[in-house]
């Protein structure tokens, strides 16, 4: 596994300092991370090549009977790591989550791993996409490409578990301003994943539909809010899953009261049709990694299995707090934040039809293809996912008339209860999740397309 | 060789003929984080960061290149390396050429609270226990989970055309959520916002706005459709830094950076409103002075002093704000970064606002988050007050749509005025022509 010289002397005090916290006999654990990264963006006016800002540092924790207590710091040194230890091992006590025996060291499997590719290399490749999106558009007032990998080098060390990983994520995107009689629209195409610089690679049908899009934007209308039928991409789907349920099952939510799902444990809360999983341990996707920022081994949790809610997603705290078992979701904004129970890869399964046969089944509704964004509400199941585009659909085909901005609301049972047919394809998208307003951390959402009924304004 | 860290940086860069200029940037924090579930502690977290940020500038051909790098301070062995991989990035790129700010006299600003400099650990713990009465004292209201930050940061700044300063501040940030209602099926209303000092956090009030909004949440239900209401956006979906978005798209539009880059839909001296304006014109100011502001500082990141800027003058761009690379390009004087926005109040008071005709006053919204380069929002409503005459009925859900630039162009402005995160200005504002999405 490759590794940095720095990581390996940032983690030479762990043992010794595990050690020392676990002298008298309570629950600790410690984790040390270094990541680093490149960020290139080439515009029509400006060049921009920099590291992404270094993050190296450790964070002790013990459990104290009450909950956990927790030091943090920048690229501590071998004296401060030890006096902290110190500290803490006279708080640790038992009663902490209890882990089986486990090591291993892991890496992100990429084509291209971006420490083979010379920050030059990286370069021309984003000049040379730049080159390729600003001739797309005789309305193109800029044009943009951009890179950033991030390279995250993580040990997690415990009485019970000594885990080394690696992972590698990198985001690229395209995207196309245009303007016309003084209103500026824009269209974009992101990769995103555990995957390396070959994410660099754009299809001519990519842009070309990015450039369409684009068009499509400047005479796009805002939709007359009611209910409608819904077919949704791919990436609309993910965004639903994501926000319409996933937040709801972060159980650390429960023990607060503010997570409905809680009443809906082995009840039906969708469609018959509908599967739901979380899974970092996935190849390839943003989401994913070997181990979360507690220790716990990457695996799949099964969310909704038939319409049925069968299970969430526990950080360490929520599994003390509910007597429920911790899930690989325990992560964190970095080494200077709290951990909290998270999502990773976050998606419907796939089923059966193709995307022209939902459009097919609707008579008048709206094919809602690009995400932008999206909010939570887990107490009141309610949700705001927010598409950059909606495309009309009409007697069972897609039309040219668009629409932009368009907010889907409405009650998560009603959406998910909705949902009538599910598609046989199945992708991802990247993206960094907050906890309500802050505490991002990179997941993929998705899942196939959809067709359901949803309320859009 | 100097001991002090800094200096030595200072020397390593001087010292590498490639650089043409060079910037350094200490910061050196400690922070306390304390967090409840319901009434009892379930972590406390102790934060120590010490990190330089060093930006090189290269000359090649009559262009510029910049790059930046982190150094930590115990990892001194790959400075000179982390210095010349930076120095590499830089040559890569050819921008037009500009300069850094020189040596100038920065003006204090108050952003400190001894009190969190001093004794972090029990100010915190006093924080909590303060939330934790005052949910208490309120009706029908429990307290579900909150988080209490307090920082206290310096930061030491030098470059390569003799500007240097320091300057010391104190953040404290709380979140908190109360419950209304019965158990997981009951409300809830989140409170999240920061300022300087621990005194200035109002608890009391916001724990009474919190518990008024979870009450009120449990009987609401969704407004009625509107092709063209009149709406008004009260308190929290006015905040710029956390929870709303509400005045991104201003923020970009108004940058010099958007104008360079062909991407503003401001002109200086041109209406910054969609439509001919037939409510009160929006003034716009950046200030960084104001005392114990949350985006308050002495200098930016590159060393421009900072001072109050009018940015919007009679519902007309009066200037770009600017950092000196995009003042430069543009040939226009530095502002430096936008910190603070503070916004003229109007002659209106909050309550007429509201009075007149049928109104739909939002206090808080899942997320209101325009799209900041076309002003486009759809956004669903949290909790909000359809209010006819003398009846005022709690709603939620549904959704108002429209464009900001467009809303501005309708917009009135309450007399009253808050600190809403980095915003300083009406508690409220009125639009007159928006989308309400209802039952």
């Amino acid at each position: 596994m490759r590794s940095t010289s720095t990581f390996d002397a940032l983690c030479a005090p762990l043992d010794e300092v595990v050690e020392i916290m676990s002298s008298r006999g309570g629950d600790v654990s410690a984790l040390a991370t270094e990541q680093s990264g490149l960020a290139i963006s080439v515009d029509d006016r400006k060049q921009e090549v920099s590291e992404t800002p270094l993050l190296r540092g450790v964070v002790l924790r013990a459990f104290d009977g009450d909950g956990f207590v927790e030091f943090a710091a920048d690229g501590e040194r071998r004296a401060g790591m030890l006096r902290a230890a110190r500290r803490l091992a006279r708080l640790a006590k038992r009663g902490g989550t209890q882990r089986e025996p486990a090591t291993g060291r892991f890496e992100t499997a990429c084509a291209i791993d971006p420490a083979t590719v010379t920050p030059e290399e990286k370069f021309a490749r984003v000049r040379a996409l730049h080159a390729r999106v600003r001739v797309l558009h005789p309305k193109a007032v800029n044009a943009r490409a951009t890179y950033r990998e991030t390279i995250s080098l993580q040990r997690f060390r415990s009485p019970e578990r000594d885990l080394v990983q690696r992972v590698v994520r990198v985001v690229a995107t395209a995207i196309l301003f245009v303007a016309e009689d003084g209103r500026t629209e824009y269209a974009y195409e992101p990769h995103g994943g555990t995957k390396g610089v070959e994410l660099l690679e754009f299809s001519d049908d990519e842009l070309a539909t990015m450039r369409d899009t684009a068009s499509a934007m400047l005479t796009a209308e805002r939709i007359d809010p009611r209910t409608y039928d819904v077919v949704t991409s791919p990436e609309a789907s993910g965004l639903i899953a994501h926000e319409a349920f996933g937040h709801g099952v972060e159980m650390d939510m429960y023990p607060k009261e503010r997570a409905r799902s809680q009443l809906y444990l082995g009840q039906r809360v969708a469609s018959p049709l509908t599967t739901m999983y979380d899974d970092p341990s996935l190849g390839g996707e943003y989401g994913s990694f070997f181990f979360d920022d507690e220790g716990h081994l990457a695996d799949r949790t099964t969310i909704i299995r038939d319409g049925i809610y069968v299970g969430g997603l526990a950080d360490e705290a929520a599994s003390l707090a509910l007597g429920y078992p911790a899930t690989p979701n325990g992560r964190r904004e970095s080494y200077r934040r709290k951990a909290y129970a998270r999502m990773t890869n976050t998606f419907f399964a796939a089923n059966g039809a193709t995307r022209d046969e939902l459009i097919a089944g609707v008579d008048r509704g709206m094919y809602l293809d690009r995400g932008s964004s999206g909010m939570e509400d887990p107490k009141s199941w309610g949700i705001q996912v927010t598409m950059r585009d909606a495309r009309e659909i009409r007697a069972g085909r897609l039309t040219d008339r668009y629409f932009k901005e368009v907010g889907v609301t409405g009650y998560v049972p009603d959406v998910l209860g909705s949902i009538s047919g599910v598609g046989n394809d199945l992708a991802f998208d990247a993206g960094m999740c907050g906890k309500g307003h802050k505490e991002f951390v990179p997941v993929s959402s998705g899942g196939p397309h959809l067709r359901l009924v949803a309320r859009l304004s | 060789m100097p001991r002090d860290p800094f200096e030595r940086l200072v020397t390593l860069l001087g010292s590498m003929p490639e650089v043409a200029d060079w910037k350094l940037r200490q910061r050196v924090d400690r922070e306390t984080q304390l967090y409840l579930v319901g009434e009892r502690r379930e972590a406390l977290r102790t934060v120590d960061g010490d990190r330089y940020d060093v930006t090189v500038y290269v000359d090649q051909d009559g262009k510029r290149g910049t790059s930046s790098a982190t150094l930590l301070p115990e990892h001194h062995e790959e400075w000179a390396d982390r210095v010349r991989a930076a120095v590499f990035r830089a040559k890569l790129q050819s921008n037009p050429p500009f300069d850094l700010p020189g040596r100038a006299r920065y003006r204090a600003v108050a952003l400190v609270d001894a009190t969190i400099r001093d004794h972090p650990d029990e100010r915190a713990n006093e924080v909590a226990e303060r939330l934790r009465r005052h949910v208490r004292r309120e009706r029908g209201v429990r307290l579900s989970s909150a988080e209490v930050f307090l920082t206290y940061a310096r930061t030491r700044f030098a470059n390569s055309r003799g500007a240097a300063g320091a300057y010391d501040e104190t953040a404290a940030d709380v979140e908190f959520v109360v419950l209304a209602g019965d158990g997981v099926s009951g409300t809830e209303a989140l409170e999240q916002y920061g300022r300087r000092r621990v005194a200035d956090l109002a608890l009391e009030e916001s724990v009474a706005d919190a518990a008024r909004a979870a009450r009120d949440a449990i009987t609401a239900t969704p407004p009625r459709a509107l092709k063209a209401g009149a709406v008004v956006f009260n308190g929290e979906p006015l905040r710029d830094g956390t929870l709303s978005d509400f005045w991104q798209p201003f923020r970009f539009h108004l940058s010099a950076e958007a104008a360079y880059r062909k991407l503003s839909r401001f002109a200086p001296g041109r209406s910054i409103t969609s439509g001919r304006l037939a409510g009160e014109p929006l003034l716009l100011a950046a200030d960084p002075t104001l005392r114990y502001g949350v985006a308050s500082a002495p200098f930016d990141r590159d060393g421009v002093p900072l001072h109050r800027v009018p940015l919007v003058d009679g519902g007309r761009l009066a200037r770009y704000w600017a950092t000196k690379e995009y003042a430069d390009y543009l040939g226009v004087e530095p502002t430096g970064a936008l910190t603070n926005i503070d916004v003229r109040p109007g002659r209106t008071s909050a309550r007429d606002l509201l009075s007149d005709g049928p109104v739909l006053e939002v206090v808080s919204f899942s997320w209101f988050n325009p799209d900041f380069v076309t002003g486009d929002f759809a956004c669903e409503i949290r909790l909000g007050y359809e209010r006819r005459g003398r009846t005022v009925r709690p709603v939620r859900g549904g959704a108002v749509q429209g464009n900001l630039f467009a809303a501005f162009a309708r917009a009135h402005f309450a007399r009253e005025v808050g600190w809403m995160g980095t915003y300083h200005g009406p508690r409220s504002i009125r639009f007159d022509r928006l989308t309400i999405a209802g039952s």
